[in-house]
């Protein structure tokens, strides 16, 4: 089949590199979705070939189908460049580009998912960035060639709906960094603790050691309605995890106070698989009980433990909770649970 | 003449001080005087002014005189202990009452008459002392005045009853201001000294001993106490070991089984019907237990020697010395080598049994060894089967007969009260239930239940049966009852109960249910111990309890009872379930085990120990429901 080219329609107008690259950055890299449907349907309107851009808004959505899409792109614009003799990228540099960028896009979602190393992440996101930089400088030359015409108008680089949507990112932005700024403000007191770090809360008389990395304490009233004496929080890396400790008057009833735990996580894990499980405090008669409830909802693993325990004038309770990924959920839950049942009360 | 004379001086040296028994005119004298040196309103319970005791021993024959003078300065004093209670064994002692009267506040003496006196026999069933206890009751004790009694306990020493003793308690539950007690005793009887108690001190000659002691306090008392085990003591006895008392005792028990032509063949009858060694003893066992009835047989010559084995045989009755002697010879006709072994039913501690004395004794049972096991068993005991121990002589002080060693303890089981419940519970759609229980007592716990219901008919068996489970499990609900193994001398005694409870909560409201888990329950709360100033032994129980709980599958049970694994050095409590669905109906299997094993408590124990059952107790529960 041979390319018949149909300049009829025409394509897209030049826009700097750094214009674009901030659009991206603006958008939080959602422009990248209509930069792959725009730059396909130029492909077409300039080949003529049967492009659906549409679909290639999807490609660096689903991420799996990118690398092929971005081959076929990669050809199409060494076509495009053959044809009207431009200088353009030889075989190796498509696949070399394809490999980096197509390596580092989804290797980002990966680490996001399964590592757990901003820093990598960071890393690979700029990469992609960097390679994606040097597509649209490609693509700039090729659309240079053609005639061009802006579907609508622009002002200063962007278009109408450009600028609307740049502006809402932007105040989206402001908003985050606002919340994020007064969060701060909030959470002077969060402390990161090293793992191993031995937890002593005094005012509850009890202590537990965090063994997992990423933990810090917060504010009372950060994890829990405020009824806790004491709040940790879990990597932030994580959807939702965190510690809380709880203290009992000799008023409350050790029995009841388990068995409202059991029944909450009933009320609030649905189809929760639980455990539920007593024993003595060594060479004491006080008791203690630990209460373990998971499910899965929404794909994520929920759970909460409750580690009560009895003491001579009243109860202390360490409750842990964690939401996140599956795979996840693997990694952390051991340890997590561990940590738990590592309470150990003293008297106050 | 001149070592006579250094004699006498050295004892007036040595012994200034002797209990001077009183009696008539100058026991009433001394009374008034003790009572009258009283400090006002210094006494707010009953008080003893003085308690004397003077043992003699001259050519064979044993004297003991003894006076008692109390005051009483309130109405509950006079009305709980104006009386005297004297024991003596009425077929080798004498008692005479010599002086008895009371003295008014203001001096005036009312004698003690004959109709003021009446003897009752002491004894009790299993045991084979003759013990006879005089009740003198004062007459006319007013608040503020004092009786006194002067009494003597003659007994001569034969060759067929060579031994004597005496046992003393200084402290007792009222506070005594003056004790004192003395022997005295020449060739004809040799006596044995043993003191301990350290509120009095005691002074020892070759043929004399004095002890006194003044204002000694009363003992606390306490819920369970054996008096025996607690207070110090003195003891005097004509045997010099344990030995001795074996000497004295064991040739009467040699001489009885020897008679013993009528066992064998008894014993091969038995042995036709019997599956194996141990079904052979089981049916000896049974014979001696339940064929030949208790009949007390301590007549003068037999109180501590046993009927020959044919003679016993031929009457079909016996007392306990009897039916041991029996038993021994039909279990050696087996190749079962049995011995005989005293035991002393109100004693758990030897230590504390002072000086070897026949009269330590009230009891005897046989021991032997089978495959490694200690076995002890009681043929005065128709209800307990012989592999188990009766339970009133378990832990008791006893001496076996017939070998060389001293005093010992018969062996305790690790749980006295053994208890299996079975319960099959449908609980139906509309919030009623249908329950069958089967409970299986095991060994000494079968044997109480028998022994609680033998001689009841079969519907007094079954009410019986109810008022227990009104008593433990539900006081509203109308069980029917089948019993098993009343009538038998086995391990087990097993119930069956069926019963239908009525719609009792509203499944449309929610599911949320407790199962009490009565029977283990009942069997903690009546374990509680309170004793508050002595320690106390604790017989251990052990209940395994199974729930198979049914309820509609509707109800989307989803709520389990928590596993419980309750650890702690006198006890343990486990639970775990298991959960089945169903098409109908789902099923909760609930496993439940507690044992509490036998051990000695010091009383600084026993809050610990209540403290625990009470942990125990408040577990018991079986938790379930929905919860969503």
């Amino acid at each position: 089949m041979t390319d018949s080219p149909s300049t009829h329609q025409k394509v897209a107008p030049y826009r700097a590199v750094w214009l674009e690259g901030l659009l991206t950055i603006v958008t939080m890299g959602c422009y990248l979705f209509v930069w792959f449907a725009l730059a396909a349907r130029d492909c077409k309107r300039i080949t003529g070939r049967p492009f659906t851009p549409i679909l290639w808004f999807f490609a660096p959505v689903v991420c799996l189908p990118l690398p092929f899409a971005s081959h076929i792109l990669l050809n199409t614009f060494s076509d495009i460049e053959a044809k009207r003799q431009l200088p353009g990228w030889s075989k190796m540099q498509n696949i070399a580009w394809n490999g980096l960028f197509s390596g580092a896009y989804i290797g980002a979602y990966v680490v996001a998912e399964f590592i757990d190393s901003q820093t990598l992440q960071f890393v690979l996101w700029a990469v992609a960035f960097i390679l994606f930089l040097l597509l649209h400088r490609r693509l700039n030359r090729i659309r240079q060639a053609f005639e061009s015409e802006p579907m609508m108008h622009r002002f200063a680089g962007f278009n109408a709906l450009e600028w609307v949507v740049g502006l809402l990112f932007l105040a989206l932005w402001a908003g985050l960094f606002w919340a994020l700024g007064q969060l701060k403000l909030v959470n002077v007191d969060t402390t990161r603790i090293e793992p191993g770090t031995e937890i002593v809360v005094p005012g509850a008389g009890m202590r537990f050691t965090v063994n997992q990395e990423g933990w810090e304490n917060v504010p009372i009233g950060t994890v829990t309605d405020g009824t806790a004496e004491y709040e940790l929080r879990g990597p932030a890396s994580l959807n939702n995890m965190w510690y809380a400790v709880f203290t009992y008057t000799e008023h409350d009833d050790f029995s009841e106070v388990a068995q409202n735990r059991y029944a909450t996580y009933l009320e609030v894990l649905p189809g929760a698989q639980c455990s539920a499980s007593r024993s003595l405090q060594e060479g004491t008669d006080l008791l203690r009980s630990v209460v373990s409830c998971e499910n899965t909802e929404a794909g994520d693993k929920q759970l909460y433990i409750s580690h009560l325990i009895e003491r001579e004038k009243g109860l202390v309770e360490l409750v842990g909770y964690m939401w996140v990924a599956p795979r996840k959920y693997t990694q952390y839950k051991p340890q997590f649970i561990m940590d738990v049942k590592g309470l150990i009360a003293d008297e106050k | 003449m001149r070592s006579k004379l250094f004699l006498i001086f050295s004892l007036l040296v040595t012994l200034p001080v002797s209990a001077e028994f009183l009696q008539g005119d100058a026991l009433i004298a001394r009374a008034k005087q003790l009572a009258s040196e009283l400090q006002p309103n210094a006494h707010t319970a009953l008080t003893g002014l003085e308690r004397t005791y003077k043992v003699a021993v001259k050519d064979n024959k044993v004297t003991v005189y003894g006076h008692k003078i109390w005051f009483y300065p309130t109405t509950a004093s006079v009305q709980n202990n104006a009386y005297e209670s004297i024991y003596f064994n009425q077929l080798n002692e004498q008692l005479t009452v010599l002086t008895a009267a009371s003295i008014s506040p203001t001096g005036k003496v009312n004698y003690v008459n004959e109709s003021h006196q009446k003897v009752i026999a002491e004894d009790t069933y299993n045991t084979f002392t003759e013990t006879e206890k005089m009740i003198v009751s004062f007459p006319a004790v007013e608040v503020g005045g004092v009786t006194l009694i002067a009494y003597k306990i003659e007994e001569t020493l034969t060759p067929e009853r060579p031994f004597w003793s005496i046992r003393s308690y200084p402290q007792q539950t009222a506070d005594m201001l003056n004790y004192s007690f003395e022997a005295q005793w020449d060739d004809s009887a040799r006596l044995y000294f043993d003191n301990t108690s350290d509120l009095v001190s005691c002074e020892q000659q070759p043929a004399r001993v004095y002890c006194h002691a003044v204002n000694i306090v009363a003992a606390e008392s306490d819920s369970v106490v054996n008096w025996g085990d607690q207070l110090g003591q003195i003891t005097l006895s004509t045997e010099p070991d344990w030995q001795a008392v074996k000497a004295q005792v064991r040739p009467g028990f040699v001489n009885a089984i020897e008679n013993n032509h009528g066992v064998q063949p008894l014993v091969d009858e038995f042995a036709d019907s019997a599956d194996g060694k141990q079904a052979l003893i089981q049916r000896i066992f049974e014979f001696v237990a339940r064929d030949i009835r208790y009949v007390s047989r301590s007549e003068a010559g037999y109180d501590i020697v046993p009927h020959s084995v044919d003679e016993t045989i031929d009457n079909r009755f016996g007392d306990c010395k009897d039916k041991s002697a029996l038993l021994i010879a039909m279990l050696r006709a087996i190749n079962i080598d049995a011995e005989p072994v005293l035991v002393a039913t109100k004693r758990e501690r030897p230590g504390m049994a002072g000086a070897a004395a026949v009269g330590l004794f009230d009891h005897v049972v046989v021991c032997f060894s089978l495959e490694g096991q200690q076995y002890c068993l009681d043929p005065t005991d128709p209800y307990t089967q012989w592999q188990s121990t009766s339970d009133w002589i378990q832990g008791r002080v006893a001496l076996n007969l017939s070998n060389d060693a001293s005093l010992t303890t018969i062996p305790r089981p690790q749980y006295r009260w053994q208890l299996k419940a079975q319960s099959d519970i449908t609980i139906t759609p509309e919030g009623g239930q249908q329950e069958r229980v089967t409970l299986t007592f095991l060994n000494e716990y079968a044997s109480l239940m028998r022994q609680n219901m033998a001689g009841l008919s079969q519907p007094k068996r079954l009410e019986y049966m109810v008022d227990v489970y009104h008593e433990v499990a539900n006081e509203d609900a109308e069980p029917v009852f089948e019993i098993s193994g009343v009538d038998t001398m086995s391990s087990r005694l097993t119930t069956h109960s069926d019963t239908s409870y009525e719609p009792y909560f509203n499944p449309q409201q929610g599911i949320s249910l407790a199962e009490n888990d009565s029977w283990l329950r009942g069997e903690l709360s009546s374990s509680w111990l309170n004793n508050e100033v002595y320690g106390q032994f604790y017989p251990g129980f052990w209940v395994e309890s199974e729930y198979k709980i049914q309820v509609p599958h509707e109800w989307a049970v989803n709520r389990f009872p928590p596993d419980l694994n309750l650890e702690h050095q006198y006890g343990k409590f486990t639970r775990s379930y298991r959960f089945e669905e169903g098409d109908e109906m789902d099923t909760l299997y609930v496993s439940t085990t507690l044992s509490m094993p036998s051990r000695y408590l010091a009383v600084e124990e026993i809050k610990t120990f209540n403290d625990l059952l009470n942990v125990f107790y408040k577990q018991a529960p079986i938790t379930f429901g929905h919860d969503s």
